[in-house]
């Protein structure tokens, strides 16, 4: 992808996130609205639950809104850090909701009443609404990372999906409250349907969490992508003295690989910038999102941590 | 669990039986063995894969690190008796380009006779 076509991708993806927020921000209005005119748990496990994904698309936002501007270049190594530790305060915030939606179910469990007030017609037409707008913004930013292979994107469409399949759930968990009234059973759907809702942000906050966390202490590369390297360093075997050893680091969703490599004390400089050239363009074809730099080492990298000295190519 | 077994044979060559999973953990142990195993100044290493079911990419760097090492020491170092799954990883890393494979471990040593790997 050449500079403009990337810069334009960059655009793009902010112009659909930054309308996921508008959209967001509205529904958690008419959530919160529809939750204070009605007794239903499942609305305010609703709200509470679309607060949660409001934030999560703010900050991809946020994030693409810096890059765009040029905040990625006071920060080595991006600022793909900050969507992780955004992950855990997101993560940490579902448990909180999760504790809420749990308490407010138990209790009308134990003292169960129907739902009713304008609130449930406020949080009928809502999630019909939403539905449809979550369906289509779903399928334009999964065109748009099929087109750019941005994982922001991809995200942000498994997101919007999700959130449809939801507002289809309570949609139906609603409406049978309201129409099946005269029994007396029904006014345990509610309650009962908030308890799968908090089920399903338990798992999310769960992913969430393990995930940021391992990104935040630089876990190490996927096998697959292991072997991607390997692989590269097996098809130039000849052409390097020794592997020192490889090491890894995560900002967000971008990777950054080194690795150490001794070369003949006779090969001259271009030569070896050859080398690694093409062991760096190969591998950042095949790995999404990596940034790879080779370094000039002669001795492997346990030693070399203890005492630095080395240069890169 | 991993466990190694090597045995010197008469021609000097020797003989290393991997047994287990070669997973990051094991992949340490076994890059100190084969530096033990360098310094004995055998001309000819085979690396018995017959027990090993598990192969991570952790012992395929040590195997890489090993092959250079031994390049530099004059020892060739072959490989045998892979196991289906762990040849699929070991061919998707390329390492058939740096390794002869061989389907025994008496195809691994007659081909030193017949100075095939040196």
């Amino acid at each position: 992808m050449n500079h403009q076509a990337a810069t334009t991708a960059k655009s793009n993806n902010e112009t659909a996130t930054l309308a996921s927020v508008w959209a967001g921000l509205l529904d958690v209005s008419i959530c919160l609205a529809a939750v204070l005119a009605s007794h239903s748990v499942i609305l305010l496990a609703d709200f509470l639950k679309t607060f949660l994904e409001w934030i999560a698309v703010l900050t991809a936002w946020a994030a693409l809104w810096r890059i765009k501007h040029g905040g990625n270049h006071k920060f080595d190594y991006g600022i793909g850090k900050l969507e992780n530790i955004t992950g855990m305060v997101v993560g940490n915030l579902m448990i909180v909701c999760l504790l809420i939606i749990g308490f407010n179910a138990i209790r009308n469990i134990l003292h169960p009443a129907h739902v009713a007030g304008i609130g449930v017609w406020i949080g009928l037409a809502d999630q019909v609404l939403f539905a449809g707008i979550n369906v289509k913004l779903g399928l334009r930013s999964r065109r748009m990372a099929q087109s750019t292979g941005s994982p922001i994107m991809g995200a942000q469409a498994r997101l919007m999906l999700t959130r449809a399949a939801a507002n289809v759930f309570i949609m139906v968990a609603l409406g049978l409250s309201v129409a099946l009234k005269q029994y007396h059973w029904a006014a345990y759907i509610d309650p009962l349907a908030s308890l799968i809702i908090a089920a399903s942000i338990l798992m999310a906050a769960m992913g969430i969490l393990s995930s940021s966390f391992y990104d935040l202490l630089d876990r190490t590369l996927e096998e697959e992508s292991q072997i991607v390297i390997l692989r590269e360093l097996a098809e130039r075997f000849h052409e390097y003295e020794a592997l020192h050893g490889i090491r890894s680091r995560r900002s967000g969703s971008k990777v950054f690989i080194e690795i150490f490599l001794e070369f003949a004390a006779e090969k001259t400089m271009g030569e070896i910038q050859k080398v690694a050239a093409g062991l760096r363009r190969n591998i950042e074809a095949r790995i999404l999102n990596c940034s790879v730099t080779i370094a000039l080492a002669d001795r492997p990298l346990e030693k070399q941590s203890r005492a630095p000295r080395h240069n890169y190519a | 669990m991993f466990e190694t077994q090597h045995t010197k044979n008469e021609d000097g060559s020797i003989h290393v039986l991997l047994k287990g999973a070669l997973d990051a953990m094991a992949a340490e142990r076994l890059e100190i063995e084969l530096e033990t195993l360098m310094e004995t100044g055998a001309p000819f290493l085979v690396i018995d894969m017959e027990n090993l079911h598990y192969l991570a990419s952790a012992g395929l760097r040590v195997l890489l690190s090993g092959a250079k090492k031994g390049k530099k020491k004059g020892m060739a170092i072959v490989v045998c008796s892979l196991q289906p799954l762990v040849f699929s990883v070991f061919d998707a890393a390329g390492f058939t380009r740096i390794f002869q494979v061989f389907k025994s471990r008496e195809d691994a040593h007659k081909s030193r006779k017949k100075g095939k790997p040196a």
